[in-house]
């Protein structure tokens, strides 16, 4: 990996820059083993691997923030490299702001799925009360009224729980989706930052 | 005649466009971005014809966003890009570009979400155009323009706000606490009133506040109104965070007012006034008796500024 390369060719020298060298090599090392244990084995059709999966990077995306930036100050003086390293996190930083659309679009396709599920499960059971009569069943006093009741219970339940299912999921699409914007354009000003020729 | 002028400018600016791989980029994220917009400007009018106000509005955002930048645009036109903000740019307005028609495949069937994604990307391959053709300071120095332009592309704001409140706060608080104020204020005039839950009770007969009384969309249309209005006018940014709150604590405390005379005519006049101050006659009095005092209270803030920038 060209990281490690240059982080053990520069001459020993007791400065903040190597130190800075190696941490940030470590805190990117780090975020690249965590993120393929959490990729694999990828299941890219699905929607809810996917957000999870993205859930846990933006979680994890400030420590890559951090080792990118460490490592672009530790290898300052040598141009290429921090153009290099520079390209890395601009290009990084528009797939972090793209994903963002994944995202929201995961998030309404989750909501689509649990909404419809619950609209199954409540006309199952109201199915179930329709076909109950009164006077069939083996139970004694069931009457229309309370036939009536236990529907209602069931439409206000599904309702709560369509409304409680909309609010989790957009809650957590909130949250990954404000992580990514912010890592985001974090890298790509760090990105910036490291292409720029040195003129000032 | 007129086809053939039409011909030859478009002959001349497609030829101006394919000149320079910056410019071929830039010519592929407008093609895109105008085959979307003309598709939502369509969408807007049908909306205007079923008689939404809010589709005019925000084509209104976009065309001003546009006609503040082409007002600048002889200053825009000595603005040039650095290499780091040409390659984001590309980098942006070709990912945009390669996305739009995967996106539009993928959510087909989905109105809404299709739309809100069409709109996202159109958001950044036009951010991607600007960035590669005049850098990434032109997003601090035409903050105004960016903002309008996002704003109306975006898929009804209102409905998006109101689920972003409803999804961080406890549900039905802002109709509560309306209907706990309104029946106070009643008190205070005499009535005998008492709120349990979302309803205004009185002797004889009771009002239930629901969503479009809480006043939250109003208070919403002022916090953009007041962005917009600062950033327009140039403040400073406690400022306009001022502005910003006083336009929404102004639209909730005028709100209750509005909540006591609907209460009243509803209990004591009859359903004719009920609706006459329900409906839009008696919103249109109340938003412009909101605009004065707000007026008033922009000024007050704004004023002293200027003065001292005149003095300068």
């Amino acid at each position: 990996m060209a990281t490690t390369s240059i982080s053990n060719n520069g001459a020993p020298s007791y400065s903040g820059r190597a130190l800075c060298r190696i941490v940030g090599v470590a805190c990117l090392a780090g975020f690249i083993v965590d993120m393929l244990i959490l990729a694999l084995p990828p299941s890219l059709g699905s929607a809810e691997w996917r957000t999870g999966f993205l859930q846990q990077m933006s979680d994890r995306s400030i420590i890559l923030l951090f080792g990118a930036a460490l490592t672009i100050y530790g290898g300052f003086e040598n141009r290429a490299w921090r153009k290099q390293l520079g390209t890395v996190c601009l290009v990084l930083g528009v797939v972090f702001l793209l994903s963002c659309v994944l995202v929201v679009r995961d998030g309404l396709t989750l909501n689509d799925i649990a909404t419809r599920n619950i609209n199954t499960q409540a006309a199952q059971i109201q199915s179930q009360i329709q076909n109950a009569k009164p006077g069939q069943s083996n139970v004694p006093d069931l009457t229309p009224d309370k036939l009536a009741q236990a529907s209602k219970i069931v439409t206000d339940r599904a309702g709560s729980l369509k409304e409680n299912a909309k609010t989790g999921i957009l809650k957590s699409a909130m949250g990954i989706v404000g992580n990514l914007v912010v890592v985001g354009l974090a890298l790509i000003s760090l990105g910036r930052y490291g292409m720029r020729s040195r003129k000032s | 005649m007129k086809l053939h002028t039409m011909k030859q400018s478009t002959e001349r600016w497609l030829q101006i466009g394919l000149k320079t791989t910056h410019n071929r980029i830039v010519l592929l994220g407008l093609v895109t971005v105008l085959v979307y917009l003309s598709f939502w400007f369509g969408v807007l009018i049908l909306r205007s014809f079923h008689g939404s106000a809010s589709g005019m509005l925000q084509a209104t955002a976009i065309c001003l966003g546009f006609y503040q930048l082409w007002k600048q645009r002889r200053q825009l036109e000595r603005q040039t890009a650095p290499e780091e903000d040409q390659l984001l740019g590309h980098i942006l307005t070709i990912s945009g570009v390669l996305l739009f028609p995967v996106c539009l495949l993928a959510t087909w069937s989905q109105a809404m979400t299709s739309a809100l994604l069409m709109a996202l990307i159109c958001v950044i391959i036009l951010a991607g155009i600007a960035c590669s053709t005049w850098g990434a300071p032109f997003f601090g120095h035409h903050a105004v323009s960016t903002f309008l332009i996002c704003l109306g592309l975006l898929p009804k704001p209102a409905e998006i706000s109101r689920e972003l409140w409803r999804s961080f706060t406890e549900p039905e608080i802002l109709e509560r606490s309306m209907a706990w104020m309104g029946s106070e204020a009643l008190k205070l005039i005499g009535q005998p009133a008492v709120a349990n839950g979302m309803m205004i009770s009185l002797p004889n007969g009771s009002v239930q506040i629901g969503w479009g009384c809480n006043g939250f969309d109003m208070a919403m249309t002022m916090v953009v109104a007041s962005l917009v209005l600062g950033l327009f006018l140039k403040q400073s940014l406690p400022k306009i965070i001022a502005l910003m709150v006083i336009g929404a604590v102004l639209a909730l405390v005028s709100n209750i007012p509005r909540i006591m005379l609907v209460t009243i005519a509803a209990v004591y006049w009859g359903k004719y006034w009920f609706d006459f101050w329900h409906d839009s006659w008696g919103s249109q009095i109340f938003v412009s008796i909101l605009f004065t005092i707000y007026y008033y209270v922009v000024m007050a803030i704004v004023k002293p500024r200027s003065k001292a920038s005149m003095a300068k």
